[in-house]
């Protein structure tokens, strides 16, 4: 059978076509149009990474090989930059697995006459990101913000505090955007990875004496485990590239408290106009990013392959 | 897959992303030519926020219909932009090879866009009468590197306003706003002691944005040193400055991190007691509140220069507006036509500028329209506000610059840091910037 | 090891009645098979044994402690499910170990009761694979093993075999009862399949609709259904059934179809005339008269279907009245052909009389060769 098609591409080939396999034909349009928009600017990027370029000083771009990149070392913003990425992305990714785990738990045993709701847990993730943005920008607002209201009230704080203008709360303030807009992902994600466990496994459980804690650690954990991967992965990868929450919310201020890499390199590349820098920026974090990517097709593999 | 498919799949690859480049280049080519060349008539394109605003849209539409109707043989074509992405959106449209021919601009993106060689020197496109009618001083804040690029449109310098019921209610004296900082540091002493909490005592812009600086400046400027001035590197020497924007926030006398635009809404509710705004303020908090009549706003405001620090001189930031003809137009004559339409003619005066706030930047026009200027926010702006203008430190460097200070600023007001440190580090990061390392 | 005790347990799902009232007492180390058709609620009530449901109302006992409210893991059971249900994640030892584990047995005593387990099963050579690593009847074992190693009080199981192929399931069929001899445990065993149910119940339950219909041995639902459901449901191929109406004269039955004219034992009973009844009889029960001797005990009918499954022989054929009459036989020199028309006769076992309304039996005949 699976040859089939092949044969009958062979014997087109011999009409006077190029001899090409099916599964080749199949992929190649995808592959010319990805190598066209992602390998070609890939490429110009590494190119220019290599030269003092900025568009505000057309008369001073010169070929300077490495020192973009030498420069980034000394560079503090970028160090900075590097690790708010991975604390935005790190805890984001961690929280909202969790809270996306109990969240589907919670919904898996909803009754059905509930089912609704699950719609409703959907809506955080299908508004667009700036639009997250601005309404948790105005949720922390120092003076409006309903977060300083309610949290005085519960009388957690005494005072209003300034958000998204103190360097540890920012941070805070665009992960809680965050995470409350890709939890119903994870919900999403761990519902439909619930609902493939076969009931009489987990009852098979029950009966043998595990408590609904034990049977979660022992049989749906273990069911889950390879959609939790994968998703977080995902979603590392997201959070890495995850511009504009942060960027309407704080612009990546205060200082540069919430400035991740992508936030950085938006600068260079959109404010500053510094295109060789901006560049050299951008292939890092392209590597950094690329590794991941590299574990999750791996993950993914895997899981497909057994 | 043997290395012979591998080969040609790959030349396959690359004349199909040639041949596909070259279709994309040869078609925009042909659509220049076609909207250039149609029987004696030219088309220009104009980017600019006026229409991208609702304030200013229908007046600026207004505007335009009537250059067309008086000027048959040009056809402006309206390319609406966010005023904060102008810089942004005119870097790419000049680097993509579809630079507009004229364009609506600050200063600092004006200059920047010079330096980037995106614009056309200008003096030999203007008419006499217009150069000799045009505010000197704003004309000159439009030079680069020994050439004129920027146009003065509308004068929109920031100006110190302030809130005389609400001083009234503090005890303070309505007619006698601070004249120095120490007085404005006293005053907003007071108002936070008296006044309810939720009343703000001064507008000033803490983001990381040019805008931010341009806003800060005249403070600075107050407080007796800038961050750089020409080629001089002083940030280091801002402790006072610093300092005192330190207390403003620990006080509670502003709130950080707003844009200045963000505390107009507070003005319009009667909440802030000294703003550091342009002309158009009162437009836009009569746009907040439609009930506040123009007699009303002046019961509440009054307006003058910002108070004086050491040198006893007042400072002013430029937030005018500019025009720009860019260097790859092909109609810099039909442009630089519509820019003195925009700047000088009546029907623009008359329907755009004085309607919405803003001052003209020709000499004649307060001759031409004496009771327009007779209002006495329009007067102080005229005869105080405009003169005490500086100019920024625009400049290719200038948003580089920017960051780094405004960052500096910012670190101020969110951390604990020593101050000499925290100038230190913007002292080096600027000098590293403007000397190079 | 103990019995178990259902009173008056019943279990309504929104407006489905899966179990009515049910009263039912399962003695230490029976084999009880629960059959009906789908949907009977079989699985429902062994549910509720285990405590994975909540009866809506009555009481369930094992041994003597009421287990209604307790927990699964409170009640000392062990279940097979029908897909087995095994970790896949897991060994096949931990697969078996988990419950041990989970009740803290001594790492030693979990070992050798899992090797134990395996050896009684013949699964000792796979402890070290992975679910997925085994066929189906593997993975049965297991299953068992699984359950096996708790030493529960009772084990529950739901229709274990059905996922085998057929001779894989009567070869288990026998160990599981081999296995029941060894280990003497109680066993709940719910099937549909009511060959399984005649050869491993040491007592029966005839199930419909959430209602018990019968309780028994094999031998007594066998022969004395009490009802024209039960009598259908159990045995192969299943009884035929004759509608018509009784004639009493003086205490002598006839019963009558259209061309049939069937004599009926002498009974205590008194069915008055024209009674509409329905005749059951085995089709193990007909057999085929020879030639046209005892004209009026016989049913002649035409043949329609020949099915010969080795040693015995099926026939399908109708009858005058055009009711379908099976015939099981066997040691025929030449079997009859299609479109023949013969005369069959009961010539042994048992005979019934049902209520044509209720369904219920009437009377019971033993036929007289
Ligand atoms: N969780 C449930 N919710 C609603 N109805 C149910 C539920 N479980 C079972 N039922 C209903 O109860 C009745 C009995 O179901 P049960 O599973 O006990 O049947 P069964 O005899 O085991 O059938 P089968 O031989 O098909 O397994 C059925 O009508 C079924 O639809
Ligand atoms: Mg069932």
């Amino acid at each position: 059978m699976a040859n089939k098609p092949d044969r009958i591409l062979e014997e087109v080939g011999r009409r006077g076509f190029p001899r090409l396999p099916l599964p080749f034909l199949l992929v190649f349009p995808a592959i010319f149009v990805l190598s066209i928009v992602i390998l070609y600017p890939l490429i110009s990027s590494s190119f220019l990474s290599l030269f003092h370029y900025e568009l505000t000083k057309p008369n001073e771009v010169e070929f300077n090989f490495l020192t973009n990149y030498n420069n980034m070392l000394h560079d503090d913003t970028f160090w900075l930059a590097f690790k708010n990425t991975l604390i935005f992305t790190g805890v984001s990714v961690v929280v909202s697995l969790v809270i996306g785990l109990i969240g589907a738990i919670a919904i898996d045993q909803l009754p059905e006459r509930f089912a609704g709701l699950r719609g409703v847990v959907l809506v955080p993730w299908i508004i667009p990101g700036v639009v997250v943005g601005f309404l948790f920008m105005l949720i922390f607002d120092v003076e409006v913000g309903v977060a300083n209201v309610i949290l005085k009230h519960s009388g957690i704080i005494k005072e209003f505090l300034p958000w998204l203008m103190d360097e540890h709360l920012a941070m805070i303030a665009v992960i809680v955007a965050n995470i409350w807009n890709q939890v119903p992902f994870y919900i999403l994600m761990f519902t439909a990875g619930l609902k493939a466990i076969p009931m009489d496994v987990k009852e098979a459980a029950i009966v043998e004496g595990a408590s609904r804690w034990q049977e979660f650690i022992h049989v749906t954990l273990p069911y889950l485990r390879g959609i939790l991967v994968i998703t977080s992965l995902l979603m590392v990868i997201r959070n890495f590239n995850n511009f504009p929450i942060i960027y309407t919310m704080t612009g990546g201020g205060p200082v540069f408290s919430t400035t991740t890499l992508v936030i950085y390199i938006y600068r260079l590349a959109f404010e500053q106009f510094n295109l060789g820098y901006a560049s050299a920026v951008g292939i890092v974090w392209c590597g950094v990013l690329l590794m991941v990517s590299m574990i999750y097709v791996k993950m993914l593999y895997k899981q497909v392959h057994g | 897959m043997s290395k012979k498919k591998w080969v040609i799949l790959l030349t396959m690859l690359t004349i199909l992303t040639l041949v596909l480049t070259a279709c994309g280049g040869g078609g925009s080519a042909q659509q220049k030519n076609a909207s250039g060349g149609s029987q004696g008539t030219v088309e220009i394109t104009f980017v600019n926020w006026a229409t991208a605003e609702e304030a200013t849209k229908q007046q600026m539409l207004d505007v335009i219909k009537e250059f067309e109707k008086q000027n048959p043989g040009i056809k402006v074509k309206n390319v609406p932009i966010p005023v904060g992405e102008q810089l942004n959106q005119l870097t790419i449209m000049t680097t993509g090879g579809n630079a507009p021919d004229i364009a609506q601009v600050h200063f600092d993106v004006g200059i920047s866009l010079a330096a980037m060689g995106a614009l056309e020197p200008n003096d030999n496109l203007l008419s006499k009468e217009f150069l000799d009618d045009v505010n000197k001083k704003l004309y000159d804040f439009g030079m680069y590197e020994g050439k004129h690029y920027l146009i003065p449109w509308v004068g929109h310098p920031l100006g110190f306003w302030y809130n005389k019921k609400l001083l009234q209610e503090a005890g303070l004296d309505p007619n006698n706003p601070p004249q120095t900082m120490d007085e404005l540091t006293k005053a907003m002493e007071i108002i936070k002691q008296k006044l309810p909490k939720d009343v703000v005592p001064l507008q000033i812009d803490t983001t990381i944005r040019t805008l931010g600086l341009s806003h800060e400046w005249s403070f600075m400027s107050a407080f007796g040193t800038v961050p750089v001035d020409g080629d001089k590197v002083q940030a280091n020497q801002m402790g006072p400055y610093a300092e005192w924007l330190r207390m403003l926030v620990q006080k509670g006398y502003t709130l950080p991190g707003k844009k200045f635009g963000e505390f107009r809404p507070l003005a319009a509710q009667n909440r802030l007691v000294f703003g550091f705004d342009g002309p158009s303020f009162k437009g836009i908090i009569q746009s907040f509140d439609k009930s506040i009549t123009d007699e009303k706003f002046y019961e509440t405001w009054g307006v003058t220069t910002l108070p004086v620090g050491v040198d006893k001189k007042p400072y002013s930031a430029p937030d005018d507006h500019n025009l720009a003809i860019f260097k790859a137009s092909k109609h810099k004559e039909a442009a630089a036509k519509f820019a003195e339409f925009l700047a000088r003619s009546d029907f623009s005066i008359k329907t755009y500028v004085i309607p919405l706030g803003f001052l003209p930047t020709v000499q004649s026009a307060v001759q031409r329209f004496p009771k327009e200027f007779s209002d006495p926010a329009r007067k102080a702006y005229v005869e105080k506000v405009v003169p005490a203008e500086v100019r920024l430190p625009y400049g290719p460097n200038y948003s580089k610059i920017a960051t780094v200070v405004m960052a500096g600023m910012q670190e101020v007001i969110t951390t604990n840091k020593p101050i000499p440190e925290i100038l230190n580090n913007v002292q080096t990061k600027l000098e590293g910037i403007i000397h190079g390392k | 090891m103990a019995g178990v005790k259902l009173a008056g347990v019943s279990k309504v799902f929104g407006n489905t009645t899966a179990v009515a009232r049910t009263d039912l007492e399962i003695k230490d180390g029976e084999f009880l098979v629960l059959v009906g058709p789908s949907g009977c609620g079989k699985s429902t009530t062994l549910r509720m044994i285990a405590g994975l449901e909540t009866p809506t109302e009555g009481d369930i006992y094992i041994g003597d402690r009421k287990v209604t409210n307790l927990e699964p893991k409170d009640r000392d059971i062990a279940m097979v499910f029908q897909n087995y249900a095994l970790y896949p994640h897991m060994k096949v030892f931990d697969n078996m170990a988990f419950g041990l584990r989970l009740r803290k047995v001594p790492r030693q005593e979990i070992e050798a009761r899992v090797k134990e387990a395996a050896e009684i099963l013949g699964i000792a050579h796979l402890l070290d694979r992975f679910p997925k690593q085994l066929s189906g009847g593997q993975r049965q074992r297991v299953a068992l093993g699984r359950a096996i190693v708790r030493h529960p009080q009772v084990f529950l199981m739901d229709e274990p075999l059905s996922n085998l192929d057929a001779k894989l399931r009567v070869q288990t069929r026998a160990e599981l009862i081999k296995l029941h001899q060894r280990l003497k445990t109680t066993v709940i065993y719910v099937t549909h399949d009511q060959t399984e149910a005649m050869t491993m119940g040491t007592r029966i339950v005839v199930m419909k609709d959430g209602v018990v219909q019968q309780v028994g041995t094999p031998k007594e639902i066998y022969n004395n259904p009490v009802n024209i459901f039960v009598a259908g449901f159990i045995g192969s191929p299943p009884m035929n059934f004759i509608k018509g109406i009784i004639e009493n004269t003086n205490g002598k039955l006839l019963f009558k179809a259209k061309g049939i004219t069937l004599p009926l034992p002498a009974t205590d009973m008194a069915v008055p005339s024209n009674t509409e009844v329905i005749l059951g009889i085995r089709p193990e029960s007909l057999a085929i008269v020879n030639g046209e001797n005892n004209g009026t005990q016989s049913i002649s009918c035409e043949v329609e279907v020949v099915e010969n499954i080795g040693s015995e022989t099926i026939i399908h054929a109708r009858t005058q009245g055009k009711e379908e009459v099976v015939i099981k036989a066997s040691g025929f020199d030449k079997a009859p052909q299609m479109g023949m028309v013969m005369k069959v006769k009961a010539s042994q076992g048992n005979m019934h009389l049902f209520d044509a309304q209720s369904g219920t039996c009437l009377i019971t005949f033993a036929i007289l060769a």
